[in-house]
């Protein structure tokens, strides 16, 4: 299958380049596109100074099209770059009218492929339109690792429905490196006010990929166990406060957001961590010792760490330490019951 | 009782000629024979089928405990995969999502020998064996008869034992059967609510208790697992009411051993939970990530779980054989008030409990 398709490719390399009309070129995402949340400041730039290096390739439409006379098979951006310079003719390869559309697919995805990465969205689209033209079994097994994707009929249903169920929001989140695939899965399951909902802290607040999955799990977690929907638990003024509030910065204001909802979700832990902290605490050591317990209590030893120069410097510490008042008090902060 | 729920069964070629496959064809009214489909029915995880199939891998494999915990050394016998009830905690429904149906293994009796020949290679060693871990022991024994199957050999054999575990009450085949030495008749349990809510298609608490009094009646051991204990509204009263159901239909000297275990779970199980079970409340908990990557409630509220059970199972009578599924040594000492150390130490507490009801 490659070696045909490079045989074409050289087909569709011998179609010289003819002037057309920007307007007779439909510039909305066609069925062949496959760029989103793209910046075409730096290609406006390039083209500004040395030209335009590669013509874009069109297709005919069909008949209706009215003024519009071609399809955008590859080139989007540019075309795109090249409206936004003032240009009004381009020079553009025009494929033959019986050239396939599954044709057209390919030369897009594979001129793309070679000069550039793909954001999730764009994997998505790419897959979604390969769909419409190849067996799933062959996209999943040929295609998906192009994308640097397992070969998972899974994960292909996912960044399917990022390109066909997700909503503008989600998806510039997505494009932007702002919500992680991980996080799109979760919200892929709940139903778009919700989704909307979600998406308006992702994109004020700058969480880091771990804390979005943990943020929409626990909101979700909440809302069966508190009995109350979604929406009203993000609209929760304990939550929108934290994002109000002017004194923190980005990434306190993700970690005091985390925090909240998890003392709510596991409160005995995180009144647990907070006695052991004040058991600690109370036993005022001085700079250079740390006592931490194990994550979330299960391993049975706590975690004592010193800070020393020498074998001296260790040994007064360790002295200090062994004289502490209520160091034998030190204990499981739960007590005898919970 | 359960034949009526297989819709069809699927015959993998040159499995339709061994005994178990001619007895189960022979009883299902709708059969195909035909090869498995691909990887469908994941939502109902194909409980109305039966797949009738030759097993490659080895029957008799140790329980896959972790080494953060302690493990009773329990030995599987492994004649299927998946089961007809449909508990929303069953750990089953992402070991088998992508192997649907109800598995029969149906070279069983090929293999009987390889399985019979690894208990007889260390007669001082006693071998606890039991074919509930990743199908119900008895749900499909009135089309497999593996009772008829199993329950001779391993009679006759005094290093070993088999547990048939179930949530049924479809005894026929044990009490059929002439055998009873090492044999133990074992029911998983739970509260009133927990049973009636989570354990889709299983036996009513009383039919549980009504079946494990026939077996004792009849000359079983029997044992009972507490395994998976949920914390939900007024479990203290829920779980006491089971003991006390215990009390009315048992004779507490002929257990052999009641096991204890909280919910556990690998975090890929709970979307399939979540899409399987929508209505369910056993993901409310408050779960930490244990030592072995499984989400496990938070150790205080675990502790309290143990000691409350044992308390009050202690009550009914002192002499019950318990113990706790993979929990730590420290979890031991603080709710059971003694540990057995290690995996060992508790292989030899069980063994033990064997050599002292079966003489």
């Amino acid at each position: 299958m490659t070696q045909v398709l490079y045989m074409d490719r050289l087909k569709t390399a011998d179609i010289l380049p003819q002037p057309v009309n920007l307007n007779q070129i439909d510039d909305s995402p066609g069925p062949y596109c496959m760029s989103y949340g793209f910046d075409t400041a730096p290609l406006v730039g390039s083209i500004r100074r040395i030209g335009l290096t590669n013509s874009p390739i069109l297709a005919r439409k069909g008949e209706g099209g009215g003024e519009i006379e071609f399809v955008v098979v590859a080139g989007f951006r540019r075309i795109k770059a090249l409206k936004a310079l003032g240009e009004t003719h381009i020079p553009c390869r025009i494929l033959p009218p019986e050239t396939l559309p599954r044709k057209c697919l390919l030369i897009n995805l594979y001129e793309n492929l070679t000069i550039r990465d793909f954001n999730p969205v764009e994997k998505g689209m790419a897959l979604a339109r390969l769909l419409e033209w190849v067996p799933a079994e062959e996209v999943v097994k040929t295609f998906m690792p192009l994308f640097d994707l397992p070969s998972h009929e899974e994960t292909l249903h996912v960044f399917v429905q990022i390109e066909t169920e997700l909503e503008r929001q989600a998806k510039d989140l997505i494009a932007s490196g702002d919500l992680s695939t991980k996080a799109a899965k979760l919200l892929l399951e709940m139903d778009s006010a919700v989704r909307e909902g979600f998406c308006r802290y992702f994109s004020i607040i700058k969480f880091s990929k771990n804390q979005q999955v943990q943020f929409i799990g626990i909101i979700d977690d909440l809302s069966r166990i508190e009995d109350n929907a979604i929406v009203r638990l993000l609209d929760d003024p304990e939550l929108t406060d934290i994002c109000d509030n002017e004194q923190m910065n980005n990434p306190q204001k993700a970690r005091a957001l985390i925090a909240l909802l998890r003392s709510r979700r596991l409160p005995h832990l995180v009144k647990a961590e907070k006695g052991f902290r004040r058991m600690v605490e109370k036993l005022a050591l001085p700079p250079g010792y740390q006592i931490t317990p194990p994550p979330f209590f299960e391993a049975p030893y706590y975690r004592l760490e010193i800070s020393f120069k020498n074998g001296k410097d260790l040994m007064d510490k360790l002295l200090i330490l062994i004289k502490k008042e209520g160091l034998v008090t030190l204990e499981d902060p739960w007590g005898k019951s919970l | 009782m359960v034949n009526c729920h297989i819709k069809r069964t699927l015959v993998e070629e040159g499995s339709e000629k061994s005994s178990i496959s001619r007895r189960i064809l022979g009883r299902v009214p709708h059969t195909s024979l035909a090869e498995p489909p691909g990887l469908t029915a994941q939502d109902s995880m194909g409980k109305d089928t039966l797949h009738l199939l030759s097993y490659k891998g080895e029957f008799l494999k140790p329980c896959p405990g972790t080494k953060e915990y302690i493990c009773c050394g329990y030995q599987i016998l492994n004649v299927a995969t998946n089961c007809p009830l449909d508990c929303s905690y069953c750990i089953l429904q992402s070991y088998f999502l992508r192997q649907p149906y109800l598995r029969i293994h149906v070279n069983l009796e090929e293999n009987l020998g390889a399985i019979l020949a690894f208990i007889d290679r260390a007669p001082e060693q006693i071998v606890r064996v039991g074919t509930g871990e990743f199908a119900d022991s008895l749900a499909l024994d009135p089309l497999t008869r593996w009772t008829d199957i199993l329950m001779g050999p391993f009679s006759e054999r005094k290093n070993a034992v088999l547990e048939f575990k179930t949530k049924t009450n479809q005894i026929d085949g044990l009490i059929s059967s002439p055998y009873r030495d090492r044999i133990i008749a074992s029911w998983s349990l739970n509260s009133p609510l927990i049973s009636a809510t989570e354990e889709k298609g299983a036996a009513t608490l009383k039919q549980r208790l009504e079946a494990a009094r026939r077996c004792q009646a009849e000359g079983f051991a029997v044992s009972f697992h507490f395994d998976p204990l949920i914390p939900h509204k007024g479990w203290r009263e829920g779980y006491l009411r089971t003991i006390d159901l215990m009390d009315r239909y048992l004779k507490p000297n002929g257990i052999i051993w009641i096991s204890m275990g909280s919910l556990r779970f690998m975090p890929d199980l709970k979307p399939i939970i979540r899409k399987r079970h929508p209505g369910t409340a056993i993901l409310d908990g408050e779960f930490v990530t244990g030592l072995d990557g499984k989400a496990r409630y938070f150790k205080p509220i675990r502790i309290e779980l143990y000691q409350f059970m044992r308390q009050n199972l202690e009550k009914w009578h002192s002499d019950l054989g318990l113990y706790l599924c993979m929990e730590s040594d420290e979890i031991w000492g603080k709710s059971m008030g003694w540990s057995p150390g290690d995996s060992k130490g508790l292989k030899g507490f069980l063994d033990d409990r064997v050599v002292r009801i079966f003489k």
